[in-house]
């Protein structure tokens, strides 16, 4: 045969030969892009439903007045802040968000309209993103966030620190027309879970789970709904379960009359009695996802409070559930198609969504409504039926 | 003569994948939050990756990245990941923010790690976190 006459040396020439194209083949090609089997088995997002339910619609007949004045360059609520010549703050502001979100999603999805997004606010006229006084004038709050909360405390616990709370705080009061808020004029307090100023746990580490805008975010919902309050943010050493019920224990400690957690998780068969303070309205979000609550929401005591999609309609305004609904007591605005304004200097002028936006709204409701109510937040809510805000409201004689 | 050649050739094949060097690949599963998009990144034993952004029911959301990571900082990564899943790793269970909270797990040889999102509980998931974060810093996501 023909390959009898090839002597040892070729044959060994060929299959080295042949070696050297097929690997580099190989190399070049398939192995590289093979998708491994443990990315199949990635973790389950946590995907929120992304269809609001159609029942449960509430029209309040509550008007828009109280809008702050504001000058800066408006843009579409959920328009990437890409196109139009902006000015040097504003494109040092969308530069800090490039950085957090380096490959937006396509637009038009639902994560990408929620990516929060760095931009000058300019009008607040009942459209999302939401100003403080839109969202006063969506649960018919208007004149009970003139006239009431004063000398009342709310918190808000949260994990890790967060150094320029007091300054972000102050720009989106400033911007919202509502009165300061600062520790020189005793209405801000930031304590660690202890309850002492000092020392202050710093931001965490891991960027994935930096609370900061979280921090900003309860801050600045506490102050829409209820500006007259007074505010302590606690800022627990870390995210774990101890660490933040030591945080409520200390708000609790410090007098807060509504204390607002908007997280969830942890240990699944735990319970705690920090979030069981008499007298006191424990709020807890939802989360996000389409599985049932978890704790703290489904703590006893605590006000679980799920999310709604929040539209002006006519005169009025709308909300449908969004999220979930089931083990929840009531809802406010969270979806990120409708979310509100906040503000964070890394990130400047941004929309959120989320039920992290409904635990504090709900938070200072019952701050601005009479003590009784607030004993048994939850019991209260149970009893009257209100698992709307506009409802609530009403029913604490806050809409005038 | 071609059954011959066709046996050569599988031969060689098989010499040629034997002699190359074997690249070992994790992926790091980001979920993303309502507010944030997730993320997948894939890094090479030899220090090559790449990173896609993804939806929240995981689906990508453009096209890879191509980055490089410190040769030695890839040769920990994987020396970590092995003593990580023979020393069964955890981290403690935690709280989330509602609404920017996220997950991640890395997924290497059909083992999925701990939450890396939540505190290590030993020396084990902290030296995974450490590499996490650093291949993390180098794809120029969250920075």
């Amino acid at each position: 045969m023909h390959f009898k006459r090839l002597t040892h040396a070729r044959l060994l020439g060929l299959i080295a030969g042949i070696a050297a194209v097929a690997f580099a083949g190989c190399s070049s090609g398939g192995l590289q892009e093979t998708p491994l089997p443990g990315v199949q088995s990635q973790p389950a997002a946590q995907q929120p439903a992304s269809n609001p339910s159609p029942d449960q619609t509430d029209v309040s007949d509550a008007s828009s007045e109280g809008a702050a004045p504001v000058s800066e360059t408006a843009k579409p609520s959920h328009a990437p802040a890409q196109s139009a010549p902006k000015p040097a703050k504003a494109q040092a502001q969308q530069a800090a968000l490039r950085s957090v979100c380096r490959h937006p999603a396509e637009p038009g999805r639902r994560e990408c309209d929620a990516i929060v997004v760095a931009r000058s606010l300019s009008a607040c006229n009942r459209a999302a993103p939401y100003c403080a006084s839109d969202l006063q004038a969506a649960y018919g709050l208007t004149q009970a966030a003139r006239t009431n909360g004063k000398g009342v405390t709310v918190a808000v616990v949260d994990a890790y620190g967060y150094p320029n709370a007091a300054s972000d705080l102050a720009v989106y009061r400033k911007r919202m027309g509502l009165p300061a808020c600062s520790a020189s004029n005793r209405c801000l307090r930031t304590v660690n879970q202890t309850g002492r100023t000092a020392p202050l746990p710093k931001p965490n580490a891991d960027s994935n789970d930096d609370w900061r805008l979280e921090e900003a975010l309860d801050l600045d919902m506490v102050s829409a709904v209820c500006p007259n309050c007074k505010i302590v943010l606690v800022q627990a050493n870390s995210n774990s379960d101890a660490d933040l019920a030591a945080g409520v224990n200390a708000a609790a400690a410090l007098g807060a009359v509504a204390i607002s957690n908007s997280y969830s998780g942890g240990e699944a068969n735990a319970t705690d009695s920090a979030y069981a303070h008499g007298g006191r309205t424990i709020t807890a979000s939802a989360g996000n996802d389409p599985v049932g609550a978890k704790r703290p929401c489904s703590d006893g005591g605590v006000v679980c409070v799920g999310g709604t999609t929040l539209r002006a309609s006519g005169r009025g305004w709308s909300e449908q559930t969004w999220g979930k609904s089931q083990g929840t007591a009531i809802a406010a605005v969270a979806d990120p198609k409708t979310g509100v304004a906040c503000y964070e200097s890394a990130g400047g002028w941004q929309v959120a969504g989320g039920t992290s936006v409904a635990a504090p709204i709900v938070a200072a409701l019952f701050a601005l409504g009479p003590s009784t109510a607030r004993t048994n937040a939850s019991a209260w809510i149970s009893h009257h039926g209100t698992n709307r805000v506009t409802r609530a409201a009403a029913k604490l004689g806050l809409v005038k | 003569m071609k059954l011959h050649a066709t046996v050569l050739c599988a031969l060689a094949i098989a010499i040629g994948v034997a002699a190359a060097p074997s690249r070992d690949n994790a992926v790091i599963v980001n979920t993303g939050s309502t507010n944030t998009p997730g993320y997948k990144i894939s890094v090479w034993s030899d220090g090559s990756a790449s990173v896609t952004m993804s939806h929240r029911d995981g689906s990508p959301a453009g096209s890879p990245k191509s980055f490089n990571v410190a040769p030695a900082t890839a040769a920990r990564f994987f020396s970590d990941l092995a003593a990580a899943r023979a020393g069964k790793a955890v981290t403690a269970p935690c709280m989330k923010s509602a609404s920017f909270g996220t997950s991640t797990h890395i997924n290497w040889k059909g083992w999925v790690s701990p939450d890396l999102d939540c505190p290590p509980n030993d020396s084990l998931g902290d030296a995974l976190v450490r590499d996490y974060q650093e291949i993390l810093k180098a794809s120029g996501v969250g920075h």
